[in-house]
């Protein structure tokens, strides 16, 4: 499979990049480890003028470091040195979990970067497929078209997936993104930064960069942990995902999030399906209940559009929900 | 049409300079500019491993990296591990235990074997299968291969020579 021809920039600072960015717009894109850019452009779903490498940006964004409570993620960072790191593992051992489940070993956690993770285009098995085999196909909503293949009649707009399992547990961590610009910084929370919609999954002007992650360490007696399903134990994106944040406060749950993958555009939070659990010191039954409301509330968002049965994944969904939620309430208790 | 850029790097210990399109990937430039042929295509878009090689010392799909990423770098092909007629450490277990069938996967087991234990010493059967579970063999059943490993990590630290 061969590349389609464009301009390759790699320039030398921050400033730099921003200014071409600026100046190219949407016609550019970013290149951070390409595990994610380049198959898309190899099958003509990407079709960038320019491309603009982020390699010589790695010393300057890629650092681990932990300020005011709150540990800070370059971009650039490579997925298994924020795995690896000691406060992940010791503090947001659900984070080291997905970062873990990325991929294989010597690809996406050698190479891919946090920010790539993040900035991944949402999927779809009628999407993510070459020129040919689509061509058999009208263009879907995701290529400027008029059709979702995955939902069929009746669906309006494009129902691709987030299957990115960093994104879906800094959701749960509740992270929120640092961006770069023309006009500056800002930053805003993960809810903010997908936007639900499988056509633009992501909230960043044409001119932006995304500099970083910052996720607030949680109190003692939290625990976060992430499970996924899948048809591989590596190379494979999840089926399905769940991730879990919690904390206690004299036993009693204070706060939790969880946010669910492989469902929706943006890792589906679901606030209404574990609120009950608040105040309680749930058993087992209790967390499964949640899990099933979870997996209630996520049926609707459900369409034929990743590689398993849909009424498999129907059923399946509060699974990875349930273990997720055993798993960070067990580590919140200091109980694993 | 892009233009051509100076691509300067080193391939197996020899500097190499050459005019590359910008939408070339490292294995393209591998195979067809520079006729190392021992990094294989598989898939082509990184499921794999096949096209694996070793940039500054990590592991890369080739086929995912565009060849200007790795100006001014160093990387290791298949071609570069052993020394003259004498196999590495790893070819030579790979052969002995019977890790190669039709051979298109080697290559790039063989450059993830070697990234495995030039960073651990004495890498358990759990590391080794981590390593490579990044790689797809459609011969061997890969039981042969995680024992090739395992050889020739043992025998480094016993201190032998292959
Ligand atoms: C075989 C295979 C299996 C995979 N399995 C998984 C999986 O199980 N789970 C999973 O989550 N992912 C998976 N991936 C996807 C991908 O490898 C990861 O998401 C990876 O983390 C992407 O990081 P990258 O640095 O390679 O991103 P890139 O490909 O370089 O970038 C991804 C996107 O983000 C943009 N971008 C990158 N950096 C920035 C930045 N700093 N600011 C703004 N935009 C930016 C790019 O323009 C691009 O659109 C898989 C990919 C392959 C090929
Ligand atoms: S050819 Fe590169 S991973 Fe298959
Ligand atoms: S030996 Fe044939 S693919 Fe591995």
């Amino acid at each position: 499979m061969r590349l389609a021809p464009f301009e390759y920039l790699a320039p030398e600072s921050l400033n730099e990049a921003l200014a071409a960015k600026a100046n190219l717009g949407a016609k550019a894109v970013w290149l951070a480890g390409g595990t994610d850019l380049l198959p898309r452009a190899k099958q003509g779903l990407a079709q960038p003028q320019t491309v603009i490498s982020l390699k010589h940006l790695c010393a300057e964004l890629s650092a681990v470091s932990q300020d005011d409570g709150k540990l800070q993620i370059g971009a650039l960072a490579v997925i298994a040195d924020v795995a690896n790191h000691p406060t992940v593992q010791g503090r947001l051992p659900g984070l080291s979990e997905a970062l873990h489940a990325i991929g294989a070993l010597t690809l996406q956690q050698r190479v891919g970067t946090l920010g790539g993770n993040l900035c991944a285009d949402t999927r779809c098995l009628y999407y993510n497929q070459s020129q040919e085999w689509r061509a058999g196909l009208a263009p879907c909503f995701k290529l400027a078209g008029e059709v979702c293949h995955a939902g069929g009649e009746g669906v309006e707009r494009c129902r691709s997936v987030n299957q990115s399992d960093g994104a879906v547990m800094l959701s749960a961590l509740d992270a929120r993104v640092l961006l770069a610009g023309e006009k500056g910084q800002r930053s805003l929370p993960l809810e903010d930064f997908f936007t639900g919609q499988g056509e633009t999954p992501i909230a960043m002007e044409a001119d932006e960069l995304l500099l970083g992650v910052e996720v607030a360490l949680p109190p003692d007696g939290s625990g976060s942990a992430y499970e996924r399903l899948a048809l591989r134990g590596a190379i494979d994106y999840p089926l399905a995902s769940a991730a879990a944040a919690i904390s206690l406060e004299d036993g009693a749950v204070s706060t939790v999030r969880v946010a669910l993958g492989a469902v929706f555009a943006a890792p589906l939070l679901l606030k209404d399906a574990v609120a009950p659990l608040l105040g309680q010191a749930p058993d087992e039954a209790a967390l499964a209940q949640a899990a099933q409301r979870a997996g209630r509330h996520a049926g609707p968002f459900l369409v034929d559009n990743v590689r398993a049965d849909l009424q498999w994944r129907k059923e399946m969904a509060p699974v990875p929900m349930r273990r997720a939620l055993e798993r960070a309430l067990a580590r919140a208790r200091g109980t694993s | 049409m892009a233009k051509l850029q100076t691509l300067a790097f080193e391939v197996n210990g020899e500097a190499v300079e050459l005019a590359v399109r910008s939408q070339e990937t490292l294995l393209e430039v591998l195979r067809e500019r520079l006729e190392l042929t021992g990094s294989k295509e598989g898939c082509g878009e990184g499921v794999c491993g096949a096209c694996t090689v070793l940039v500054d010392g990590a592991p890369r799909r080739a086929c995912l990296t565009l060849a200007l990423e790795a100006q001014g770098g160093q990387v290791l092909t298949v071609e570069g591990l052993a020394d003259g007629a004498e196999l590495s450490l790893e070819q030579q277990a790979f052969v002995e235990t019977g890790a190669v069938q039709c051979g298109f996967c080697t290559p790039g087991m063989l450059l993830a074997s070697h990234d495995l234990l030039s960073r651990q010493e004495q890498p358990d059967e759990a590391a080794i299968r981590q390593q490579l579970s990044g790689h797809i063999c459609r011969c061997t059943g890969y039981a042969k291969i995680v024992e090739a490993v395992a050889l020739a990590a043992d025998r480094r630290a016993k201190g032998e020579a292959s």
